[in-house]
């Protein structure tokens, strides 16, 4: 069940809408990193999902860039749900900002989901 | 793909030497569950200078190096965080971005606590709240202390307290002396005590040469405390 709400939530959480995305950062609110640097290291589970809402992430593997994450697209969310260990490297440039979505706030986004789906 | 194997804090190795080692033992394991285990290597960073907070780290193994960058982009180490050690503590409830880096100089093993879970513990548990603030406590103590020393101390002073200091928190008793149970680089310690490693590198020979400390390769011994004390001109 609970596998189950977090592959929900994951999917909600992928399709969201601009309009949504607005309202998820009224709530939880954007960061911006000043400084480039590691968002998450190859192999470790990451702290939160991410959402880019400004600026580039890239995907290491190495020193190979294997990919980029734009505006608009997640980051690690499947990982931090399921703690499940990065792949690559992410690499967040500076004056980039995100949403975090942290272990207690994707708690709460699946508890919302679970009431929903509870209807 | 695999599920990294989970630290539980019952199992931790610094277990009663972190803030919230005292909980009982089922708020313990709900600890254990809202947190996130990560191994770091050597050289790699838990947070940077300037980037925003959210959420705590607690060593459970290692040793990190908090550092600042001045404009000149000269790093200062502020100190060194160690087994049972938090990071980021102060960032979460003064809502300023990371004022420092925290970067490994070993391999460890850090724990990560978000901000919203830290604070619904704090509310619920005055234990934890104590700890926390007994942590701050004893940081603002240690940052006055190390300013005065860089007015009042010259650097072979300052080297004699700064080994002095690390044998509290890192030292090992065995045969040879008090084994500093640390690894730091010429400069890494040059920095702590704000001087050039040349100095350093010096100051150290003179230390030898007393009979303070002894070297064997890359681990330091206390060999004579009291001496040292008296160099460091501490009054204990």
């Amino acid at each position: 069940m609970i596998y189950h709400l977090s592959m929900v939530l994951k999917t909600r959480i992928e399709n969201l809408n601009p309009k949504e995305i607005k309202k998820l950062l009224l709530n939880v609110g954007s960061r911006i990193y000043q400084t480039r640097s590691e968002l998450i290291y190859k192999g470790h589970i990451p702290l939160a999902g991410f959402i880019l809402i400004k600026g580039a992430i890239d995907l290491m593997q190495g020193k190979k860039l294997v990919g980029s994450i734009a505006p608009g697209q997640l980051l690690g969310l499947n990982e931090a749900l399921h703690h499940i260990p990065f792949k690559y490297q992410a690499i967040i440039e500076s004056n980039s900002e995100v949403i975090i979505l942290d272990q207690s706030t994707l708690k709460e986004l699946s508890q919302e989901i679970a009431e929903i789906v509870a209807k | 793909m695999s599920k990294a194997a989970k630290l539980e804090c019952e199992n931790c190795p610094s277990q009663h030497k972190g803030i919230f080692c005292e909980l009982e033992s089922l708020a313990l394991k709900n600890v254990s569950e809202n947190k996130v285990v990560n191994k770091y290597k050597k050289g790699q960073t838990l947070f940077v200078q300037g980037n925003p907070p959210f959420g705590m780290y607690c060593v459970s193994t290692g040793n990190i190096k908090i550092s600042q960058v001045g404009e000149d982009g000269k790093e200062s180490i502020v100190r060194i965080a160690s087994a049972g050690d938090v990071l980021g503590h102060r960032s979460i409830f003064t809502e300023q971005y990371y004022n420092a880096t925290a970067t490994a100089v070993e391999d460890c093993t850090v724990c990560f606590l978000d901000k919203k879970y830290i604070l619904k513990l704090v509310k619920e548990s005055p234990a934890v709240a104590t700890n926390i603030i007994s942590k701050l406590g004893k940081d603002l103590g240690a940052a006055e202390k190390r300013l005065t020393s860089f007015y009042q101390k010259n650097v072979r002073e300052r080297l004699a307290e700064f080994l002095l200091l690390l044998k509290e928190s890192h030292g090992v008793k065995e045969a040879e002396g008090i084994r500093l149970d640390i690894k730091l680089t010429r400069e890494e310690m040059a920095s702590i005590i704000a001087t050039a490693p040349e100095t350093l590198i010096r100051f150290m020979s003179e230390l030898k040469q007393e009979g303070f400390i002894e070297q064997k390769g890359k681990t330091i011994y206390i060999t004579d405390e009291p001496g040292l004390l008296e160099f460091a001109n501490i009054l204990y």
